[in-house]
C-alpha cells in the first residue's frame, strides 16, 4: 500500500515535468511545421562584387507534406540599381549520390521575390520554401535542385549565372 | 483503497505513454543546414562573334560559313587549341571572387533568328544543328574538351579554387547544310557557377 502511494507521487511528479513540454489546449488541425535555415556569411564578403550566399543548402529528414525554408542572400556589387532573376533551376549536374529532381519539383518551390531590384551595394535575403505535397511521390531518396540567380542587366552574348545547390535527403 | 490507487496509477501511465511518444517525435524534424560561403563570378569579354578575331581567310570576317569549325581562340578563329590549353588560346577570362571551391558549367542554347540552328548536344554538327564545346586553361583539348549542350552540360571546370581566375574558350561547328537565311542568328551562352561537391 505504501509502495503504491510512493509510486503514485513519483509518477505525478514525472508527469508534471512532462506536461510543461506539451500544449494543454486541444490540438488544432495540424499545419506543416516550418523548418528554416539562416545564412552565416564568411567574414568580409566583397562590397564591390555581385555575389550570392549560401553556396549549398542541405535539407535532411524531408518528407512529403513537410515545409523547409531558407534564405538566398543576394548582393548587388554595382553602382546602379539592378534587377535579378531568382528561379528554380533544373541542375546541369548533381553531387555524387544524388539524383536530378522529378519534373514536378519546380511546382514545389516557392520563391518570395523572383525579380528583386537591388539598390547599389544593397544586400537582400530572398526566402525560398520547399513544400512538397503530402501525396507527392519521389523515387529517389536523395535529390538535388538549384536556385538560379541572374543579373538581368547583362546584355552580352556570354551571360553568368550563380547557382545555389539544394540537396534533399528524404526521410 | 488499494484498487482505487492501482486504477489511478494505470490511468496516469496511459496518459504518460502518448506524451513520451510526442516528445520522441522531435528527433524526426526536418533539418536545414546552410554552408557559409558566397559565390561570385564575372566574365570578360561578354561577347563573341565567331570568325571575328582575325577571320578564317575564306569567309568574310565576322560571317560564318556552314559546316565549318570556329574557335574562341585569340590566335585564330580556325586554330584549334593545343594540348594542354594555354591562357593565350582562350578568349574569355573568368574572374572568380567566390569564397569556396566551385564548378563552372557552360551551356550553349539554340539560336534564335536567321536559320535558328539548334544544338545537337553531341558536340558535332548535322543538318540544321550545330555542335559546341567549351575548353579552359590546363585542359587536354583533344580528349578533355566538354560538350557545351543547350542545357545540362557537364562541368567544364570542377574544383576551381576560391578566388582563382581561369580562362576559357568555345568551339563552334556550324550546321552542315547551307544557310537558308541571310539574317543573323543569336545565342546567349550561359556560364553557371555552383558550389563544388567532391
Amino acid at each position: 500500500m505504501r509502495i503504491l502511494a510512493v509510486s503514485l507521487v513519483i509518477l505525478a511528479m514525472t508527469l508534471a515535468g512532462c506536461v510543461g513540454f506539451t500544449d494543454p489546449e486541444p490540438a488544432p488541425t495540424p499545419e506543416p511545421e516550418v523548418h528554416s535555415g539562416s545564412v552565416i556569411l564568411p567574414e568580409n564578403p566583397p562590397m564591390d562584387r555581385t555575389w550570392v550566399s549560401p553556396g549549398k543548402v542541405q535539407i535532411g529528414n524531408y518528407y512529403p507534406g513537410g515545409r523547409a525554408e531558407y534564405s538566398v542572400t543576394i548582393h548587388n556589387g554595382k553602382d546602379t540599381s539592378t534587377e535579378f532573376s531568382v528561379s528554380y533551376r533544373y541542375p546541369d549536374n548533381v553531387a555524387t549520390g544524388y539524383d536530378k529532381p522529378p519534373l514536378e519539383a519546380q511546382d514545389w518551390i516557392i520563391i518570395a521575390d523572383m525579380t528583386p531590384i537591388l539598390m547599389p551595394k544593397e544586400t537582400r535575403d530572398v526566402l525560398v520554401a520547399l513544400t512538397m505535397p503530402k501525396e507527392a511521390k519521389v523515387e529517389s531518396k536523395k535529390w538535388e535542385f538549384w536556385i538560379s540567380v541572374i543579373d538581368m542587366a547583362q546584355t552580352g552574348t556570354i551571360r553568368t549565372e550563380l547557382c545555389v545547390r539544394t540537396l534533399i535527403d528524404m526521410r | 483503497m488499494k484498487r482505487i490507487l492501482v486504477g489511478i496509477l494505470l490511468a496516469m501511465l496511459l496518459t504518460l505513454v502518448p506524451t513520451m511518444s510526442a516528445l520522441a517525435a522531435s528527433d524526426d524534424d526536418i533539418t536545414v543546414t546552410v554552408t557559409p560561403a558566397y559565390l561570385s563570378i564575372s566574365v570578360s569579354p561578354d561577347t563573341w562573334a565567331p570568325n571575328d578575331i582575325v577571320g578564317d581567310g575564306v569567309t568574310p570576317k565576322g560571317s560564318v560559313a556552314p559546316d565549318t569549325v570556329y574557335y574562341a581562340n585569340p590566335l585564330g578563329d580556325d586554330t584549334a587549341p593545343s594540348d594542354p590549353v594555354v591562357d593565350g588560346e582562350c578568349r574569355f577570362t573568368i574572374t572568380n571572387g567566390s569564397s569556396v571551391a566551385t564548378n563552372v558549367t557552360v551551356n550553349f542554347p539554340d539560336h534564335t533568328g536567321g536559320d535558328a540552328s539548334t544544338n545537337s548536344n553531341l558536340g558535332t554538327n548535322d543538318t540544321t544543328k550545330f555542335g559546341a564545346y567549351s575548353y579552359c586553361t590546363g585542359m587536354t583539348y583533344s580528349t578533355g574538351k566538354v560538350i557545351a549542350k543547350a542545357s545540362g552540360s557537364d562541368a567544364m571546370k570542377t574544383n576551381l579554387g576560391a578566388t582563382t581566375n581561369i580562362k576559357f574558350g568555345l568551339t563552334y561547328e556550324t550546321q552542315s547544310n547551307a544557310w537558308t537565311s541571310t539574317d543573323n542568328m543569336v545565342s546567349t551562352v550561359n556560364v553557371a557557377l555552383s558550389y563544388y561537391m567532391p
